[in-house]
């Protein structure tokens, strides 16, 4: 082999570093048998074929490359056992939040030694945990339904993402909110009627978006569920009917408490269910599809 | 050979990619290189596959049981041992032969309309 084809060789072997082990693993040698036959063509043909060739294959490596990563961080398999036992705890963690972050906010009190530390726990609870426990859990049913119902199960996990974001952006709001009422007594701001209506009126609708992104989630979870027959029937139900509830939270604010129940029910049932499945008690269903091109 | 239980139409529309590497085993199983040959020339080098490119398709062709990697080498003798061949299953037929129907449907209606003449010149014709 040539000095300047093997040179080559070793940047283009270089390069594949940049896609996920298994593809290289799988794919590696070949693509090197490849890149070698058009890299002894194009210098046959002289200096331009040359550079067209770099030009044309560069880009091509780095948008695969970018693909195949995307696609190995969406496309863990079922069988991977380690996320469904993240997903189970993270289902348990979003019903806890549901439990203790709105008993705090109802139970409260900001006057007390303890009570803006509460305040803020609850904050973090229905903010940052709420959030990452959402997105993980429906995350790993994703990969449980997924196969059955790709579309479905993708749009849910992008309401999941809404939802939460919409949740930190309230839990942010609040807790700042509170952080200055406590920094500045002296400007006696929770008597200030215009500024109240507007940190209500801002808290109130901005989660009420998340709840009507939550309900997104829910209904198609549920729907995917029903259909993949994945779910428990009652339990696709659940989804479906607290999904519903919150897509209107922000018309019927006072639905708000029914979905915190629905959610701890449903959260605490897909938990077992996914820490069951993630000890190999669950038998998964073989893959029978992958996404639609 | 494994059997797929879902819908060829459930692949449409391939992307133009997918559908050329399957034009491009429809004749016989071929190799990466070959592969990548074989749709320049049918395209007449209007579409031109990336090595990164090829092998995310045919991974994914294989995936979804489109493709399928022969043990058999064709020329054992006068071939690299480390290429690997691949071949269109019969499901990959029929999800090449459901896009090429679409397309069909496509030509059709580009009569209809007025867009293409009805005799349309074939290729090489001219």
């Amino acid at each position: 082999m040539k000095k300047s084809t093997l040179r080559a060789r070793q940047v283009f072997t270089a390069l594949l570093h940049l896609y996920p082990a298994g593809f290289r693993r799988d794919y590696a040698g070949e693509l090197t048998l490849l890149f070698v036959d058009m890299y002894r063509a194009a210098s046959a043909q002289g200096m331009r074929a040359l550079v067209s060739l770099w030009l044309a294959v560069l880009p091509d490596l780095l948008s695969s490359a970018l693909r195949e990563r995307i696609r190995t961080m969406f496309n863990v398999k079922w069988s991977s056992v380690p996320i469904q036992k993240w997903g189970g705890l993270a289902s348990f963690l979003v019903g806890v939040a549901f439990i203790v972050a709105p008993l705090i906010y109802l139970l409260g009190n900001l006057r007390d030694a303890m009570g803006a530390f509460a305040y803020s726990v609850a904050d973090l609870l229905y903010g940052p945990v709420w959030a990452a426990s959402l997105v993980t859990m429906v995350f790993t049913l994703r990969e449980r339904i997924g196969d059955r119902a790709p579309r479905r199960m993708s749009l849910a996990l992008l309401a999941a993402v809404l939802a939460a974001a919409t949740m930190v952006l309230v839990a942010c709001i609040r807790s700042a909110n509170r952080n200055y009422h406590i920094i500045h007594p002296e400007l006696h701001l929770e008597n200030n009627q215009a500024i109240l209506i507007v940190w209500t009126t801002l808290v109130a609708g901005v989660s009420a978006a998340g709840w009507h992104f939550l309900g997104w989630c829910l209904v198609l979870i549920g729907s995917a569920g029903w259909t993949s027959r994945l779910l428990p029937r009652v339990l696709s139900v659940l989804y479906l009917l607290a999904g519903i509830t919150s897509m209107f939270v922000y018309l019927l604010p006072a639905n708000e408490g029914l979905v915190g129940m629905l959610g701890v029910v449903i959260s605490i049932w897909q938990g077992i269910l996914l820490l069951k499945a993630g000890a190999g008690e669950t038998q998964m269903p073989e893959k029978i599809a992958s996404q639609p091109y | 050979m494994k059997q797929s239980r879902r819908d060829p139409q459930s692949f449409l529309p391939l992307t133009p990619a997918f559908f050329n590497i399957l034009l491009a085993l429809a004749d016989g199983e071929k190799h990466g290189y070959a592969i990548m040959q074989e749709v320049i020339a049918h395209t007449s080098g209007k579409l031109r596959i990336g090595p990164g490119t090829l092998y995310g398709a045919i991974k994914r062709l294989l995936e979804d049981n489109l493709i399928e990697e022969i043990v058999e080498r064709p020329d054992p003798a006068h071939d690299d041992e480390r290429r690997r061949y691949y071949a269109l299953t019969e499901f990959g037929q029929r999800v090449a032969a459901a896009e090429a129907a679409r397309l069909n449907d496509l030509v059709q209606l580009a009569r209809d309309r007025r867009l293409l003449p009805d005799k349309f010149p074939m290729r090489g014709t001219e």
